[in-house]
């Protein structure tokens, strides 16, 4: 059974990568108020900079758009995060997913970004629509605030 | 601390790069240019990344890495990973790139679990409980 929503934010902004910072420490900020052990929040900073990342490199091609984000936390202290663009989608999102795997010819890219977000959070859901855009959810337990 | 900045100096082919800041999409393209810059001067035999000075890495300071890695080997040089925080090394191991770039281990520190103003706040907790 799912538990109710304690608190919740939304958020969009423009798809450019001088956010990718201010949305990492927004979130981290927004989940800092459940008093997590500092290494979740490291978890929670970087699994969000890779779905920001992902929306304006890959979702609007560095082209611009507006990134979606809604961010909540359940009262057994279970963060979601939501990552929204409405860009080119992905075709194929079980290969996207897969570790190394880039669309990035340069070398400079090392196509582990969902691997990062699926392992700094317990689950990663990825729903994609081809010229629609991409929905990436990531939910994390924080652990218990009896310390 | 968010902006990302590098030191760069040369000592017997040795080339020495400090960073400091964080390290994302946006903040590594000028860094990379600068490093590439000094690589492309010729006379390197071995490279240092120093990252002590690094708050916040994500994948794209792996993409600095491995991009380094191949064209200081393409160039017949070496590269060297130094000052490597647990959250970066977590990001590293993740790629399997810790298995053939060198790294030097660092003296462990004692680290705080909590955030800084934990301790502050639980005073704060205890003097509105009194």
């Amino acid at each position: 059974m799912k538990t109710k929503v304690q608190n919740v934010f939304r958020a969009q902004f423009s798809a450019k990568s001088i956010n990718e910072s201010w949305a990492r420490q927004t979130v981290s900020a927004f989940a800092a108020q459940l008093d997590p052990e500092i290494v979740e929040l490291a978890d929670i900073r970087t699994a969000v900079s890779e779905a920001v990342t992902n929306a304006i490199v890959h979702g609007y091609k560095n082209e611009g758009g507006t990134v979606y984000l809604t961010v909540s936390y359940t009262y057994d202290r279970v963060l979601t995060i939501a990552v929204r663009d409405k860009g080119c989608g992905i075709e194929d999102v079980r290969a996207a997913m897969q570790p190394l795997f880039t669309t990035d010819t340069t070398g400079e890219r090392g196509g582990m970004g969902f691997t990062i977000m699926k392992s700094f959070t317990d689950k990663l859901r990825v729903t994609s629509r081809l010229g629609k855009g991409t929905l990436v959810t990531m939910t994390k337990r924080l652990s218990s605030g009896d310390r | 601390m968010e902006k990302l900045k590098c030191t760069i100096s040369m000592s017997d082919g040795v080339l020495n790069i400090r960073l400091s800041g964080s390290i994302d999409h946006h903040t590594v393209r000028k860094i990379r240019e600068e490093i590439d810059g000094e690589l492309y001067k010729g006379g390197v035999k071995q490279v240092v990344l120093d990252f002590g000075g690094v708050d916040f890495m994500d994948s794209s300071g792996l993409g600095l890495i491995l991009g380094r890695y191949t064209k200081i080997t393409d160039m017949g040089g070496k590269l060297t990973l130094r000052g490597l925080s647990d959250d970066i090394m977590k990001i590293i191991k993740l790629s399997g790139a810790e298995k053939f770039i060198p790294i030097e281990k660092i003296e462990k520190k004692e680290k705080p679990t909590k955030p800084d103003n934990a301790d502050k706040k639980q005073e704060d907790r205890k003097r509105s409980l009194s």
